[in-house]
């Protein structure tokens, strides 16, 4: 009898266990699957919050539900969303993040950011992304003809994109990481609307916004300059690029994949610090349009340094715009950190790194070059 | 039972036990723990903590392979006589039952903070007791199969450990040693997180291969040891230092980042499993605490034991108001807890060898 009972008593009690108590039936529940972030032009404290779920329903005629509010916080937008929705809101389907450009510049997207660490069902691998003239909410109600669901079809251009290496990596744990360690400044992807004036429909990656120690961003990167931070950070699956290098006095169009990079960081302290960066590539599949014989190792060797020359000048740019900044997007603080950790102690890196010398060196080898023997003849 | 089959545990299920009594709820928050005093370098100190614990595990090996058929209660009540030996087992109980509701304190806190949001506390906890005190009473070789199985599905956590890795840099551990001695501050912090290995007192007389314990115990201690300092650079190495001091649980935001193909959410599936462990935990030392005083009372009445102590290992869980105080409780019961294991086994040591006493030489015993 007694172990009846006791069976009894385990068995109601399974009806407590931690899913049955607090149940939430998918059908109720509203999964956000992107946030747009603006400035409330009206109030500067305030912001506007743009949520965007699917309906889940055959007899919703729209297939997005789309509700913007305004608020201080995420935190009062979630509850003031709640207010206008007849589901329970989720956020562990939440794939993306959009900004408008004020509002990352501002420095608000860095605490956003760190309002959103709090939040524990926060999908912590959504993307990251701002947009370059428009605000967030208009790209969130965009209908483009290939994907109606601008949401989904902005995450698909994100990941697409990211594979092929035209744009970095941005997910909201990357922010977390490189905003909080020193030495590294946080870079998202940047997109931007298309269309005639009349009738914007869809989006495009526009580059990368690079941000500063204090959370604001700075200064942006053009789609042509993410590929050589993707080239030194090695930051997607696969790179391709495309450049015009001057040959027996022309320019020509070049293009391959970057099949392996190292990167080498020597640094020195002086009354500043030096930074050496070493950089072997290998380039697969080169496609050049000149006219000579690839097969001769002397026109390999050839463009090989051209190329070599031509990535050093773009890297070198590159960490220029970056110094006048502030922003250290390649994480060459860490590098410093590492080998003169007592020095790097003491110092505002954001100061010493917008004054550092900073020299790239690249050294290309060749693999491969296109299919023809003459590509031009 | 079958003719020529020992009645005990196999080398296997000993260092099973073993881990299990240790490895739980220290992993959740040691990356941040170490690295507030010894920064990047904590990795390190938790090797040192290893040593440590594995010099301790010795001094109690000494004493247990001393009287290697009786638990902790029989041969203090055997070496100090009835009224101390009584006294230091009951002490030894409280310790295991204080170390069994900390653990549990700490997994419904996380469990709270990550998954059940709304649900009471006390729903999960009662549930939880139950489970404990169901194995409690099945007695120590079908805990020691439970733990055995338990160690094997543990396997699959080390996989789970690997996906965010992908986000690994070695900038983040680098340079290694430059904290200096801080690295050896730290140690005793770290060293809390090996209590658990004092479990041989209890379960010693039930190893089958007593003269293998000490290599079966340093085996425990050494997958212990590396399953910490693996969880630290692996958190160290893609969060970052500064990030994870900023945490209360660096180990769950590690688990967030990444996904598998047929798993969205990584860390909810840690964290299901990571529960297991400590659930473990909390059952091998409960285990311990009940049969002693079960033994105390001429090895009778262990059901009872484990029923009547659930109450209080319930209240003992709840005796932390908040998460700050269950982290300060438990810091206290880590500077209490090596004193006091090692001074009593250090104590009994020196007592028997006074008086002369050691089974396995047949004196006075």
């Amino acid at each position: 009898m007694i172990r009846f009972l006791f069976t009894i008593f385990l068995c109601g009690l399974l009806f407590f266990a931690g899913g049955c108590w607090d149940i939430l039936l998918i059908e109720d529940l509203a999964m956000v699957i992107a946030i747009g972030f603006d400035v409330d032009p009206e109030n500067p404290d305030l912001m506007v919050v743009t949520m965007t779920s699917p309906t889940l329903s055959e007899e919703k005629k729209e297939p997005m539900a789309t509700v913007t509010v305004k608020a201080e916080s995420i935190d009062q937008a979630l509850h003031n969303v709640q207010r206008q929705s007849e589901d329970i809101l989720v956020l562990g389907q939440t794939n993306v993040l959009v900004f408008c450009e004020e509002f990352a510049r501002s420095g608000r997207l860095s605490e956003v950011m760190s309002q959103l660490s709090q939040l524990r069902d926060i999908n912590a691998n959504a993307k990251v992304v701002v947009v370059k003239g428009a605000t967030a909410q208009n790209v969130l109600q965009l209908s483009s003809p290939v994907e109606p669901r601008a949401a989904v079809y902005l995450v698909d251009l994100l990941e697409r994109n990211h594979f092929t290496g035209m744009i970095n990596q941005a997910t909201v744990s990357e922010y977390w990481r490189k905003h909080y360690t020193l030495g590294i400044d946080p870079v998202v992807a940047l997109i931007d609307i298309t269309g005639h004036e009349d009738e914007k429909e869809g989006f495009r990656v526009a580059g990368a916004g690079l941000f500063n120690s204090a959370g604001k961003m700075t200064g942006t990167l053009t789609d042509e300059e993410v590929i050589s931070y993707n080239i030194i950070t090695g930051d997607a699956p696969r790179r391709r690029f495309i450049t015009k290098v001057k040959i027996s006095g022309h320019k020509r169009n070049v293009s391959g994949l970057i099949e392996r990079s190292k990167v080498k960081i020597k640094t020195k302290i002086k009354d500043k610090p030096s930074i050496d960066v070493r950089m072997e590539l290998i380039v697969d599949g080169l496609d050049a349009d000149w006219d000579a014989n690839v097969l001769d190792p002397k026109v390999t060797d050839k463009l090989a340094k051209l190329l070599a020359k031509d990535f050093q000048g773009n890297i070198q740019e590159l960490f220029e715009k970056s110094q006048k900044v502030q922003a250290d997007f390649a994480g060459l603080g860490r590098h410093v950190r590492v080998q003169h950790s007592e020095w790097f102690n003491g110092k505002d890196w954001a100061e010493e790194y917008k004054d550092a010398d900073i020299s790239v060196s690249v050294k290309v080898t060749v693999r491969r070059i296109g299919t023809m023997v003459k590509p031009e003849s | 039972m079958a003719a020529g089959k020992k009645y005990g545990f196999s080398d296997f299920q000993w260092v099973a036990v073993m881990v299990s009594a240790i490895l739980g709820a220290g992993m959740m928050t040691l990356p941040r723990a170490v690295g507030e005093i010894a920064g990047r370098d904590g990795w390190i100190s938790i090797i040192l903590a290893g040593f440590v614990a594995w010099t301790a595990a010795l001094i109690i090996w000494l004493l247990c392979r001393k009287f290697p058929t009786r638990t902790l209660p029989e041969m203090s009540m055997l070496i100090l006589g009835r009224p101390l030996g009584i006294l230091v087992s009951a002490l030894y109980s409280l310790y295991a039952l204080v170390v069994c509701s900390l653990a549990l304190r700490i997994l419904l806190s996380m469990l709270s903070t990550w998954v059940f949001i709304w649900v009471p506390v006390p729903v999960l906890l009662i549930l939880i007791l139950i489970a404990i005190g169901y194995v409690g009473r099945m007695g120590a070789i079908t805990l020691a199969r439970l733990m055995e199985i338990k160690t094997i599905l543990a396997v699959a956590i080390v996989f789970m450990f690997m996906v965010p890795l992908r986000e690994f840099v070695s900038l983040n551990l680098r340079p290694v040693g430059g904290e200096g001695l801080k690295i050896l501050q730290a140690v005793p912090n770290a060293s809390f997180s090996f209590l658990g290995f004092e479990v041989m007192l209890i379960f010693f007389p039930f190893l089958i291969n007593k003269n293998k314990a000490l290599k079966l115990n340093s085996i425990a201690l050494g997958l212990v040891t590396a399953a910490y300092a693996a969880g630290v650079v692996f958190v160290y190495g893609v969060l970052g230092l500064e990030y994870t001091l900023n945490l209360i649980w660096p180990l769950m935001t590690y688990m967030r980042i990444g996904t598998l193909p047929f798993v969205q959410r990584v860390d909810n599936m840690l964290l299901f499993a990571w529960a297991g462990l400590i659930i473990s935990v909390a059952t091998v030392h409960y285990f311990s605490a009940t049969y002693t005083l079960a033994t105390l009372s001429k090895r009778k009445y262990h059901d009872i034991w484990v029923l009547v102590s659930l109450p209080l290992v319930y209240l003992l869980t709840n005796v932390p108001s908040n998460l700050a105080e269950t982290f300060v409780f438990s810091e206290i019961v880590g500077m209490i807890g090596y004193p006091f294991l090692l001074g009593m086994a250090v104590l009994l040591l020196l007592v028997a060898k006074i008086r002369g006493l050691d089974e396995r030489e047949g004196k006075k015993t």
